[in-house]
């Protein structure tokens, strides 16, 4: 329990003192710090089209989320999906996801990481993403540390969230209201305008949209959060995207 | 442990093991993420395997609607239970309302419950002993031991023993209560992501319909949704599904 303990003082402490950081970033840096990590990022999930980056450490940890989300797979789609762990280093990721692989080596210092579901019982809401700048992936006892300081995290957010979230007063910094409205959250929400736009100019389904801007993305070595707010702002046309689109 | 205090009814509850004391049980089953049913049923085997004449046990509840057996050694508590939520009386519920201890110390001779005392005869229960759950936990309840053979009540040690173990069983309701209210927030973080998706992609459809800003579809959603006397969300969900319709299956 002292590695809790740590944890709870850690960003018990930051929050304190912080002007108005947002909950969800202060729980990333401090479960990085007791980990021993050198960036974590925390998610919240409800599908693989569907994520909100909560918060992250630091830029490192909110890039490794961005490539993740614009390639559309990676470890934190898979401790999502399946509910548990998954370590990862360089190797695996070349092996596993070769897309993922030469954006994360080649755009974030990290080399090894560990993707830990949040849960409340059996039911899946986000993920703790762990990022080690070193070759090796935790194992062991850091994965079970890993996993007790997420559900501490997971307990922190839904707490957080009280009986009568998302109406009402004025939103402090820790508060869902604030933290579901942050700047990273609302350049995210641009995907699904995008995706919007797409349903109806290039005729695709959501779900093909959503692949049509992923593809567009990657190729032209773009964050799928960047694409779409270009898309939004009109600097980028989508009949640019009629020949991708064309089945 | 008297080897011969066995309860004669349900299946027979493996006592506690030799030296092990039953609430480092309990404490560990709710530590490895046991079910309340499972801690509660668990709970009815160990007060019947450490309490001497306790016979069959049960756990009432009667917050919400009404009286319900939440676990239970077996039949014979059970039909017991029920007899008094149908009659709305009996010693478990007036242990539940008052958080109280109440003993019928002798069905052939009880005036308090006669309805009870009397079906508690015909299962051959002989006398009976309720422990409310304590008030401060506010869950009102009782968990009630029922003696087949004899018509004194458990002793004193066993009483101290029971309220230990009504107090443990209104904890892991307790604690219950707290997580069913967590599910509710899990929920609320799902459909908070979800509608904010739905309501952003609705946006960029008006936004490719009339070719203006995100600003500005927005506004013709609230529009759409006020001459329509309908959620924004609703109108917004209505946009996306009619739009995934027409641009049909995926090919492959």
């Amino acid at each position: 329990m002292e590695l809790v303990e740590r944890f709870t003082r850690s960003w018990m402490a930051e929050a304190a003192d912080d002007g108005g950081e947002l909950l969800p970033s202060v729980l990333a840096r401090a479960a990085a710090a007791v980990l021993n990590a050198d960036g974590a990022g925390l998610s919240l999930m409800s599908g693989p089209g569907l994520r909100l980056p909560l918060g992250a450490s630091d830029d490192d940890a909110a890039t490794a989320e961005r490539l993740q989300f614009t390639i559309g797979e990676g470890p934190c789609f898979e401790a999502f999906a399946a509910g548990r762990p998954v370590t990862v280093t360089a190797g695996k990721l070349q092996e596993r996801w070769p897309s993922l692989a030469p954006e994360h080596l080649g755009r974030t210092p990290y080399r090894a990481g560990l993707s830990v579901p949040l849960r409340q019982g059996a039911e899946r809401f986000g993920v703790l993403d762990l990022y080690l700048r070193g070759a090796t992936a935790p194992e062991g006892h850091d994965v079970i540390a890993a996993q007790l300081i997420a559900e501490v995290v997971a307990g922190v957010l839904l707490e957080t969230i009280g009986p009568d979230a998302g109406e009402g007063d004025a939103p402090s910094p820790g508060s869902p209201s604030a933290w579901l409205d942050s700047p990273a959250i609302r350049r995210r929400r641009d995907v699904w305008v995008a995706v919007g736009m797409a349903n109806l100019k290039l005729h695709l389904s959501s779900d093909d949209a959503l692949a049509t801007l992923r593809g567009h993305a990657y190729a032209s070595g773009q964050t799928l959060d960047e694409l779409a707010r270009e898309v939004v702002q009109d600097r980028f046309d989508l009949q640019e995207l009629r020949a991708d689109a064309e089945p | 442990m008297d080897e011969t205090e066995q309860p004669q009814d349900g299946p027979t509850p493996s006592p506690p093991a030799p030296g092990d004391d039953p609430f480092d049980e309990l404490g560990r089953l709710l530590l490895r993420g046991g079910t309340l049913e499972e801690v509660l049923a668990r709970l009815t085997q160990l007060v019947a395997g450490s309490v001497r004449g306790a016979d069959g046990v049960s756990l009432t509840v009667t917050g919400g609607g009404g009286a319900r057996t939440a676990a239970s050694t077996g039949g014979l508590a059970v039909a017991l239970d029920e007899q008094q939520y149908a009659s709305g009386r009996g010693p478990c519920l007036d242990a539940a309302r008052g958080a109280t201890v109440v003993r019928v110390a002798d069905t052939a001779r009880d005036a308090d419950y006669p309805d009870f005392a009397a079906a508690a005869r015909e299962h051959g229960v002989r006398s009976s002993l309720s422990v409310g759950l304590p008030a401060r936990s506010r869950v009102p309840g009782a968990l009630n031991l029922y003696r087949v053979d004899a018509p004194v009540q458990v002793d004193a040690e066993g009483e101290q023993l029971a309220s230990l173990f009504a107090t443990f069983a209104a904890v892991a309701l307790v604690n219950a209560a707290g997580s069913g209210a967590q599910a509710a927030r899990t929920r609320y973080l799902h459909v908070a992501v979800r509608n904010r998706a739905l309501i952003d992609q609705a946006t960029g459809i008006v936004m490719a319909q009339e070719g203006c800003d995100a600003d500005r579809a927005y506004d013709r959603l609230v529009e759409r949704s006020r001459s329509a006397d309908r959620p924004v969300l609703e109108v917004a969900a209505d946009l996306v599904a009619a739009v995934d319709r027409t641009t049909g299956e995926r090919p492959d």
